[in-house]
Order: C-alpha cells, then structure tokens, then sequence
C-alpha cells in the first residue's frame, strides 16, 4: 500500500511535465480488460446451462478501444470511438443426467462496440490534477459462437448498449522526460492507467427471442489508456 | 612461399566423391520396415517399405565407363575395410578400416554400370537391406548397416565403389500407462502416461460386444490428448494405448481399461434442452455490423485540410 500511496502522491504534488507545448490531439487509444460472466442463466428458473458447462467463475474479456477526438477545450474533451475483443470460456460438455464429461465446450465473443465518451481532460491540462474521469455510452454487438471439441454448434449475434464509468489516473509526471520523448517521437500526449465500471444490457433491446449477455452484475475493467 | 608449398603438401587429399544418396527423411529401418510386411501390426501404422537409392562412383586408378561394367549393392552391419574381400572379391576402397577381416556376404542388387553416377533410381526394399546384412528382425537391439556399392568390370576387378550407412532401430518404445478411458460423444479421451520423449501416441478400441469393431486414435503427441472417435454411444469398449516411437516402431499395448461413450451436450445444446429462448443466427438488429462499420469510417476519416 506505501508504495501505491506514495506514488499517487508524486503524482499528485508533480508540477506540469514540461513547458513544451504537447503534439496536436488526435484521439486515444485503450487496452485492458476485466472479468466478464454473462447472465444467461437468469431466464431459467431452476435451470443453470451455463453454470452446468462452464461453472460459476468468469473469464476475462479484452478490450482495445480506439477513439477519435471530436472536441477537445476547456470543458473537457468528446471522443466518438469503436472498440472490440475477445472472450473465450471453457467448459465440458455435460451428460444427460448433466454431469461433466471429458469433451471439452467453448463459449466465445467478439464484442464490438461504437463508443461515445466524455473525458473531463481540464482537470489535468488545466490544474495537473492527474485523476480525469470519463463517462461512456456505447451501443453493443457480441458475436457469439459456441463449440463442441473445437467444431461450431451455433453462431450468433446480440445486440443492446452499455454505459461505463471511469476514471484514468495519468502517468506521465511519474518521469516527465520519459513522457516529452514519447510525445515528440511517437506523438503520444498523455499515457494514463483506467479503471472503469460498465453496466450492459445485451438482450437484443429486450427481444423475447434473445438471451442475456449482459454483464450479471457490474463489468468492471482496468488497463492501460494513451492519449496522442 | 616455398614453405606455404609444403604446408599445402602436407594436408591431406581430398576425398574422391562418392556416396549413395538416401532419399530425404530416410535414414533409419524400423522393425516393419526389417521384416518388410505391417500387415496385421497392431496399432496399424504407415511405413515405407522401399526406397529409391542413386549413387556416384569413386573411380579407383582413374578408371573408366566400359562394357559389361556392373555396379554390386553390399549391405552389412560390419564397416568394411580397405582390402576386404567379400566372398572372395577384392573390396577396393569401400572402407577405410583395414583391420576387418573377410565378410562373407552376397549383393543384394546387381546392375549394369553405364555412368559412374546412377541417375535411374535403383528400388531396393528394407528388408533386402536388412536380410543382405544377415540382421535378426527380432533381435530388439539397435545397430548399423552399411550400404557399398562396388564398380566392377566384366572381369570382376573393382574400378570403383561408394559407401552410405543407415541406422537399425529394432527397439520397442516403452508401453505407455493407461489409467482411464473417459467418455465423450461417440468418443473416448484417454488419460495414460508415459516416460521417454519423442514418443507419440495411439489408442484402440474394441467394442465389448463384437471383437471385429476396432477403432484407433490419430497419432497424438501428447498421451492425455489420445481421442478414440467414431464410437457407438452406450456401447462399451476394451481400451489400450500404444507409444511410437521417433522411428515408427510402436510399443507392446498398455494395460487394458473399459470405457463407454455416451451422448453429450455442449452450452448450446444444453441451453436448448432446458428451453432458451435464444435462437442463434443474426438477430433482427442484423445490420448493426454494417452500420457500426460505417459510423465507425466516418468517425474516424481524417478531416482534408
């Protein structure tokens, strides 16, 4: 805990990493993750088909994120983005009395998702508070396909949105010169680490034809967040 | 320079060119490949049983391509020896160990001699290497046969000869240990180990019913990844798994266990049986890729200055 605390505070006390004017913004790019266990389960009662193959723990999902700047001022900044990833679970097949067997059952997404996001970047381009938060609304396509001994049973595709909470806590005043290089060479403005809480609903808007692939409770994930 | 003369002098000649050329990969007889038959081996493996050999001749005394010339294809498991007779005919150069004694054996090939080099692929079968060389298809062991081919005259002087040698693995790989024959969907997964490395992997079944119902694995490298397929759910079956080796030459069968497949059903199949709602395929939103694409492109399109 020292350790973190006295890094948050380096952070915190740093001064601006440098007179030089950073490099034109063009967006930010995120790659992380968290663990995901979707509520499939939910429509059932008495019935678990998902907990029956794979258990009761999640999986992690990836994220990479890619957003383009569409205002950048002094009230913060609005990026329009897609993101997708990779979600994959394994499990055993189950017998008729729903005991495991020794074949082996996946569950796997692709998630894509068109982003809206709102980042209060004045905390820090203004008063070089280093914690900026963010708020996300993005619309949701998971593309699904389940498998059996590595061969496809079904495939599929469910829709719905989401919205996240965050929070990305920037770096760069941990070693400024670190950070003017990768701004002058790669154009990287600002390289923050994000922690954010997502709450979904990917049902297909409710369809009485789809399941549920929302999050069973909060989605939260974490990684690693640039700003170029 | 005079000095750097000598030192040229004093290095050794280069060796005259001559060899048998094994065809690529081949260089090693297994124990089918020895008795010259796999039929009815257990498990049932592919081996090749023949290969074709071309060579090129080191001329002895600068001697020439003449009528009636022959090349003899030898095989033995002792290295021949410079000056060695082999059933009473000079050896030439086909070794280069004199301390050998006579090696009584016969060619296993005789063919006319029209170029110092073979450019015709000659079709000699393993077993007529192996049973040339006098070499014991159950002998268990290991060792090496040499390939000599002698240029000789009608006359039967040795004008040339070229020499090759291939190892012979007559050894069984241990047999693994099968502990368990888990049941899948018309399938069985093994569970067996094995100790040694470059060792893959083959399981049978033989249905409990009717003995002429036998199945076998692929070949699989890891022995807890051996799936025996193709099975008749609710049928049991005899188990065994064998080891094979780098070589080919598969092992004694493990200790035999019983197993039975029986129908299974993956997350889908089991979200169907208890009565999902979900239907798979594209859901009515089906555009929503495309349209997420195109948001995406113009989001993202660079403004032209």
């Amino acid at each position: 805990m020292k350790p973190f605390a006295f890094a948050l505070g380096a952070l915190l006390l740093a001064g601006p990493a440098g007179a030089q004017t950073p490099s034109p913004r063009w967006g930010s790019l995120e790659l992380g993750g968290g663990p995901y266990l979707p509520r499939v389960d939910h429509e059932f009662s008495g019935k678990t088909p998902w907990r029956d193959v794979f258990g009761g723990a999640p999986a992690p999902m990836w994220r990479l994120h890619v957003a383009k700047a569409v205002y950048a001022g002094a009230g913060g900044s609005v990026e329009v983005g897609v993101r997708t990833g990779f979600f994959t679970k394994p499990g055993h097949a189950v017998d008729k009395g729903g005991a495991p067997t020794a074949d082996r059952a996946t569950f796997n997404i692709i998630p894509t998702s068109l982003t809206l996001t709102y980042r209060a970047d004045q905390l820090y381009e203004g008063w070089r508070i280093p914690l900026v938060p963010y708020a996300r609304l993005a619309l949701e396509r998971y593309n699904w396909w389940t498998a059996k001994e590595s061969k496809w049973t079904q495939r599929g595709a469910t829709n719905g949105f989401s919205g996240s909470l965050g929070a990305a806590l920037v770096i760069d005043s941990l070693d400024p010169t670190a950070a003017r290089d990768l701004d002058n060479e790669m154009g990287v403005n600002h390289t923050a680490l994000y922690f954010d809480v997502t709450k979904s609903r990917v049902d297909d808007f409710g369809s009485g034809r789809s399941w549920d692939l929302s999050e069973n409770r909060l989605l939260w994930s974490a990684g690693l967040l640039l700003v170029f | 320079m005079r000095r750097a003369l000598l030192v040229l002098l004093a290095l050794p000649a280069p060796a005259l060119a001559q060899t048998i050329n094994l065809p690529t990969g081949v260089s090693t007889i297994n124990i089918a490949q020895c008795t010259g038959t796999n039929t009815g081996q257990v498990p049932p493996l592919s081996d090749t049983m023949s290969m074709d050999l071309t060579w090129t001749v080191a001329a002895i005394n600068s001697s020439t391509i003449a009528t009636g010339d022959q090349f003899l294809l030898y095989a033995t498991t002792t290295q021949p020896a410079a000056g060695q007779t082999i059933n009473g005919t000079l050896q030439g150069s086909c070794t280069q160990n004199s301390s050998l004694g006579t090696i009584s054996v016969s060619p296993i090939d005789t063919l006319s001699a029209t170029s110092t080099t073979l450019t015709s692929p000659e079709n000699i079968t393993m077993a007529a290497i192996a049973a040339g060389a006098g070499i014991s298809c159950t002998s268990g062991t290991s060792t090496t046969v040499y390939l000599c081919v002698q240029w000789v005259s009608s006359g039967n002087a040795v004008k040339g000869y070229a020499t090759t040698s291939m190892a012979v693995d007559l050894t069984q790989p241990t047999a693994p240990t099968l502990s368990a024959a888990s049941p899948g969907d018309g399938a069985l997964h093994l569970s067996c180990s094995a100790s040694g490395s470059g060792t893959t992997f083959k399981g049978q079944a033989i249905s409990e019913t009717d003995s002429t119902e036998v199945h076998y694995s692929g070949q699989a490298s890891s022995c807890s990844n051996v799936v025996i397929s193709g099975l008749t759910n609710d049928q049991p079956y005899y188990v065994v798994v064998f080891g094979i080796d780098t070589n080919n030459n598969p092992s004694a069968a493990s200790d035999q266990v019983t197993g039975t497949p029986v129908q299974t059903s993956d997350f889908w199949q089991q979200y169907q049986n208890d009565g999902g709602r979900e239907r798979g395929g594209c859901s009515s939103a089906a555009g929503a890729a495309g349209i997420l694409g195109a948001l995406s492109l113009l989001a993202l399109r660079r403004r032209k200055p």
